[in-house]
């Protein structure tokens, strides 16, 4: 079993009938790191966290965590992963720490220290009915579940939603010291600083289909650039996007050859010219620019 | 274990409220029985000259002066529809239920398999029909001996366990239905329970149509019948509804344990 990688898909697909839901998706995430998964809604991010925790079965292609194949294994490659979903729902009859303690049993193990630290670190009153609880009350019950068990591969499908911003700090602490521990993190989230901030490396997917994984470094590397001229009013030329005109003249992000940028800019009136690197949120931005351009910076 | 003990308690509430309610008719219906017997035993023969519609009810074969035929024509059509629905309520609800209620992909993100779900799913909705059928025969023989009466326990017992056999099977067919829902269709489960009710109905109007008998667990679990019978049933519907009620379950294990899983 090789555990360097700790989800590895290799041209992963679902479709729904003649929709598209993923398509071809090869990736590895690597043991110990945190990942991040990126994509604008609807681009099948949740489809492929539903596909690898054997929901959903993959029309075609493969995916394994931790070298256990997420269909024929499921049950194996369910004991080491912590899933929290993006929204959460459970008995609404149950108090939080039945079901806490029912997800444990389930799971056939006795996770009471580890809840209870985490249930006072997120503070989760336990004897609160589901049913009286605010969505994000319920997220922090689906926290301590997806981590009371200390699970080697903790898989997060948009974590912050609903969570204020003292128990979403709490929160990325806790991910922080189990990765510190060893585990791996599988983030995926809207939330780009999110991913900045924690994240090594990211995926980024759109339409169904990866167009980018490498490390947050060379993602923000590319040949894409932030320009901003003055006394230029309008610019046409392929690569340009985002373009925003002010008082004064232009700004766009440029992802194409340079030379051609100069060539078309000699001439102009231009009063002054800055050539930058982009930020990482116009980089992520281009990528999900749903235009033929995107995805090749 | 641990799913099979949340199924038991999380049904309790709908358990109890089903038991209570069909063991008052019954046994509400056994108190009566004192006070219509004389009366019964003028009309009984007018009862059992009514062409199909006293054919329909068994009204031909007993005599409801007697408390065998009063429990054939009477309470045994309480218990049989109250029993029956129950049952494809319990069946009809128990796997779609999860998905109806969002509560999907907590539980499939846990250690159980598929199979283990509906394995856990399962044992519990039997033990309640179980407990179900026994506390009812209970408070039927309870109801019986207050009112001072006897009845042949050897039919009694006989018609109880049909009864279970017939809840039996309406709860496969259901489980197995459930398996392609994506949430709990009430609907489809009593409108199931009645449709096999009025088929037995129907089976037992003319001649043409006693064929249909045998596509109902309604056909070999009917009290008159039994009573007549002293307590026994015909083998070859029973076999019959047994490979029904095995598809059902087959149905529900294959289907749930390969379909994708809505959230």
């Amino acid at each position: 079993m090789n555990v360097e990688q700790a989800i590895r898909m290799c041209g992963l697909s679902k479709t729904y009938g003649k929709n598209r839901g993923i398509d071809d998706l090869t990736f590895d995430v690597e043991s110990g790191e945190i990942f991040g998964f990126l994509g604008p809604n609807g681009a099948g991010k949740s489809t492929t966290i539903r596909c690898l925790l054997g929901l959903i079965r993959p029309t075609d292609g493969s995916g394994s965590v931790f070298g256990l194949d997420i269909v024929k294994e499921h049950r194996a490659v369910m004991r080491s992963v912590g899933y929290l979903p993006s929204e959460t729902m459970f008995y609404p009859d149950m108090k939080a720490g039945e079901v806490i303690r029912f997800a444990a049993k389930v799971r056939g193990m006795d996770c009471s220290a580890e809840a209870a630290k985490l249930c006072e670190r997120l503070k989760v009153d336990v004897n609160k009915r589901i049913r009286d609880l605010s969505l994000g009350n319920r997220k922090k019950i689906a926290i301590v579940c997806a981590m009371q068990h200390k699970p080697s591969l903790f898989v997060f499908d948009e974590p912050t939603s609903g969570l204020d911003p003292l128990i979403q700090a709490e929160f990325f602490a806790l991910v922080q010291e189990y990765n510190a521990g060893g585990a791996t993190c599988f983030l995926s989230s809207h939330v780009l600083p999110e991913v900045r901030k924690y994240c090594g490396r990211a995926a980024i997917i759109r339409e169904g289909r990866l167009v980018a994984v490498d490390s947050l470094e060379k993602l923000s590397r590319t040949n894409t650039k932030r320009v901003r001229l003055e006394g230029v009013t309008d610019l046409a030329l392929d690569g340009i996007s985002q373009l925003k005109k002010h008082e004064n003249g232009i700004d766009f992000v440029y992802s194409g050859d340079i030379a051609s940028l100069l060539g078309i800019l000699h001439g102009q009136p231009i009063a002054d010219l800055c050539i930058e690197e982009p930020s990482l949120e116009e980089v992520f931005m281009h990528y999900y620019d749903n235009s033929d351009k995107g995805g090749n910076a | 274990m641990t799913l099979y003990l949340h199924e038991l308690k999380s049904n309790r509430t709908s358990f109890w409220v089903w038991l209570v309610s069909v063991a008052a008719f019954c046994c509400g219906t056994v108190f009566l029985f004192p006070m219509t017997k004389e009366s019964m035993s003028d009309l009984s023969d007018a009862f059992a000259n009514m062409g199909g519609f006293s054919s329909a009810f068994g009204m031909d074969k007993l005599s409801v002066a007697t408390l065998e035929g009063f429990f054939g024509t009477e309470i045994g059509t309480i218990y049989a529809l109250g029993g029956g629905m129950y049952a494809s309520l319990l069946g009809i609800g128990m796997l779609a239920k999860e998905e109806g209620a969002h509560t999907a992909e907590f539980l499939h993100t846990l250690t159980m398999s598929r199979p283990a779900i509906v394995t856990g799913k399962l044992l519990a909705s039997l033990t309640l029909l179980a407990a179900f059928g026994l506390l009812n025969f209970g408070a039927m023989l309870a109801s019986i001996a207050m009112v001072g009466e006897s009845i042949n326990l050897t039919s009694l017992t006989g018609y109880m366990l049909a009864q279970s056999l017939c809840q039996g099977e309406i709860f496969a067919v259901c489980f197995g239905i459930s398996a392609f829902l994506r949430r709990n269709n009430l609907g489809v489960g009593l409108g199931l329970a009645l449709v096999l009710y009025v088929v037995d109905i129907m089976s037992r109007i003319a001649d043409e149509t006693e064929w249909m008998r045998i596509l109902t667990p309604f056909g070999f679990s009917n009290a008159t019948d039994i009573f007549v019978n002293e307590g026994k049933m015909e083998t070859l519907p029973v076999v019959i509804g047994g490979c029904i009620a095995a598809a059902g379950l087959a149905a529900a294990y294959a289907v749930y344990s390969r379909r994708d899983i809505s959230t």
